[in-house]
């Protein structure tokens, strides 16, 4: 239920933004600069009307949702198969805007063809664009985004290299209370409450204790059964999950082939979470750092600590 | 020759002889030792007594956590190493005697490639195939047959397949299969390219019963059938002029190599990924040490390949516990270090 009223007041939000905001983000011509998430000074004349975020969905997302769809003049490829759900930059949008190329490619006559202003790149790929793409007149900021505090200061860059930095503060707002809500409801959680999870992603490797999948399963109260691996996506080593015993298993994705042979082990069997039936099939919107990863976190929570998220 | 002793060259032959079945014991004994030793390492620590009760427990008794973990996850993992490591091997060395090449390999006719592409087509089609667990090995087979076939087609002309023919058009179907790979990844969502690219590398994580018992027949038949051809083996390495004096119809005998080799190769591969290194490696080293000759290298080469997959994907499944490594990067590595050292020493003699 919850995410459905926040997913409203993000759409409301997207609404209220597009009119009159754009309007006086291009009238005025007042000169400003940002310090992007690499550290780089970034000088503006006026907030950009033609932009391009690259890497999509995060940043592009981040744009969609504070109004300023329209002022997005291309996008990379993304293929994925959550494209539609989950996601705030609307299909037939997507499929209408030109393609500048798939990352971790992008075509720099498509770029500068398109006549753009500022390209929103992921941080570690500012050192090989901003080279290519500043000389010919167009801006590159980094966005840095790899933690939740760092995507609300993402929120807060983007809105104010577009201009709207009002609506990027009442989306960090609405983040915050979201991602508020579920920690005041995990509140005083013990450590021997906290369920084991194990989460699958592709390959399949199980999520390690770096990156956006371990943060959020410990923002929902829970533990990944691999934060002691300190990499983004750990091979997984049937043996060592059957020992750690996860109380509660995410797959990434529904319909995968090789993760059955998996589940047709004994071993298999003697897990908790297959025990109770604690499996869920998570989206790839959980694995990605958006405006929708408070929603993500407080799904987790429902899933971690049914007693605690239920109204 | 001729001025040498008598008695000499028959001694030297029996000794000779003995020495070669006393290596084929050896890794013979070597191997089965290996298969419950490799059981008794992993993640989770079991002392011997655990492995060996768990080994010998009684069909249908209950079984504990520590039992499962031998019996369903380390047992069969281990024995698919041993039956995918030999059988890469003994494709290897079949393959380096037909073409009389030290470069050839089980994967020269495009066999990976073909493989590797169909793995990565299954992927992205994902749930569309309605195949569940088989999907992947099944279309690996698939696309891996088919590009042997294509090759074999390509080289054959006036019922011949010349062997240079069959080698360069092996390099061509290899590299147009490569490049159709490169398509689907980039074409790939990053969750399927991840996928593909882990399969690239090679690893034995996903072993069950199941894939143990559909790889084992192929492997074992072929693989007994093979040494029976090693004597003839023996004769085309003579060159194909010889083998055809001597009565060897070499044309069928060329196909039905082939046919073997790339059948072993396929069946090692479509569970379990591009494993690198033990095809090429493992039969030179036998060759070092037991010689040339293909009723003893055959064997050995099977049995040594089995032996060095087990023990690579020991290290790969422990090493970065509690998660783990592809062990095709093992292979790589740990093949290419003992196979220089080797020639090194034979240098030195």
């Amino acid at each position: 239920m919850a995410d459905w009223r926040f997913r409203a007041r993000l759409l409301l939000l997207a609404f209220i933004a597009a009119g009159p905001a754009s309007a006086k983000a291009q009238g005025k011509g007042t000169a400003f600069h940002v310090v992007d998430g690499t550290g780089r000074t970034v000088e503006f004349d006026r907030p950009p009307s033609k932009v391009i975020p690259l890497q999509p969905p995060g940043i592009a997302e981040i744009v969609f949702t504070l109004g300023a769809g329209d002022r997005v003049v291309g996008i990379q490829i993304w293929n994925s198969p959550d494209r539609s759900s989950h996601c705030t930059i609307p299909p037939d949008v997507y499929e209408k805007l030109p393609k500048v190329g798939k990352p971790p490619m992008v075509s720099v006559e498509a770029v500068v063809g398109l006549d753009t202003e500022a390209v929103l790149v992921m941080d570690r790929f500012v050192g090989r664009l901003a080279p290519l793409l500043e000389p010919k007149g167009v801006k590159v900021v980094g966005i840095k985004m790899d933690d939740y505090p760092s995507l609300l200061s993402a929120i807060q860059l983007v809105g104010k290299v577009l201009g709207k930095e009002r609506e990027a503060r009442d989306l960090v707002g609405a983040i915050r209370e979201q991602v508020e809500s579920v920690e005041a409801r995990l509140k005083d959680l013990r450590d021997e409450h906290r369920p084991r999870v194990l989460f699958v992603l592709p390959r399949p490797c199980a999520a390690g204790g770096k990156g956006i999948v371990n943060d959020m399963i410990e923002r929902a109260g829970g533990i990944n059964i691999y934060r002691d691996v300190p990499v983004l996506a750990a091979p997984l080593n049937t043996e060592s999950i059957i020992d750690r015993d996860p109380e509660v298993i995410i797959f990434y994705r529904r319909g995968l082939g090789e993760l059955e042979a998996l589940q047709k082990t004994r071993g298999w069997r003697t897990i908790s979470a297959v025990k109770s039936s604690r499996i869920h099939y998570s989206e790839d919107f959980y694995t990605k750092w958006s405006p929708t990863a408070a929603e993500a976190i407080e799904q987790f929570a429902k899933w971690f600590h049914p007693d605690r998220m239920s109204d | 020759m001729a001025a040498a002793p008598q008695p000499e060259p028959t001694v030297l032959l029996r000794r000779r002889r003995r020495r070669t079945l006393v290596s084929i014991a050896l890794l013979a004994v070597l191997l089965l030792v290996s298969i419950p030793w490799a059981c008794t390492i992993g993640y989770v620590d079991i002392p011997l007594g655990g492995v060996v009760r768990a080994l010998s427990r009684p069909l249908d008794s209950s079984l504990s956590r520590q039992d499962i973990i031998i019996l369903d996850v380390r047992l069969p993992r281990v024995i698919l190493a041993a039956l995918v490591g030999g059988a890469l091997a003994l494709s290897g060395c079949t393959m380096q005697g037909l073409f009389k090449n030290p470069m050839a390999s089980p994967y020269i006719l495009g066999i990976s490639s073909g493989a590797a592409f169909g793995a990565a087509l299954a992927t992205l089609l994902g749930g569309g195939l309605a195949l569940g667990v088989f999907a992947i090995p099944l279309s690996a087979f698939l696309f891996s047959t088919i590009a042997v076939f294509t090759v074999y087609l390509i080289a054959r002309r006036d019922g011949t397949t010349p062997v240079e023919t069959l080698l360069l058009a092996g390099i061509a179907i290899g590299l147009f299969f490569s490049a159709a790979v490169s398509f689907l990844k980039y074409v790939a969502d990053e969750s399927d390219l991840r996928t593909i690219v882990f399969w690239l590398m090679g690893g034995l994580w996903a072993s069950n019963w199941q894939s143990v018992a559909v790889v084992a027949a192929p492997i074992v038949i072929t693989s007994i059938a093979l040494t029976f051809l090693a004597r003839r083996l023996n004769v085309m390495v003579l060159g194909e002029e010889h083998a055809l004096n001597l009565g060897v119809n070499v044309e069928r005998l060329k196909t039905v190599l082939l046919l073997f080799a790339s059948l072993l190769a396929s069946s090692a591969v479509c569970f379990v990924g591009i494993v690198g290194f033990v095809g090429l490696i493992v039969p030179h080293v036998m060759r070092l040490i037991v010689g040339p000759d293909h009723r003893v290298l055959l064997p050995c080469s099977a049995l040594g390949g089995g032996l060095f997959l087990v023990w690579a994907d020991t290290v790969a499944r422990t090493i970065a516990a509690p998660t783990e490594v592809p062990v095709g990067i093992i292979t790589g590595l740990l093949g290419s270090v003992f196979f220089v050292f080797l020639l090194r020493r034979r240098k030195q003699v």
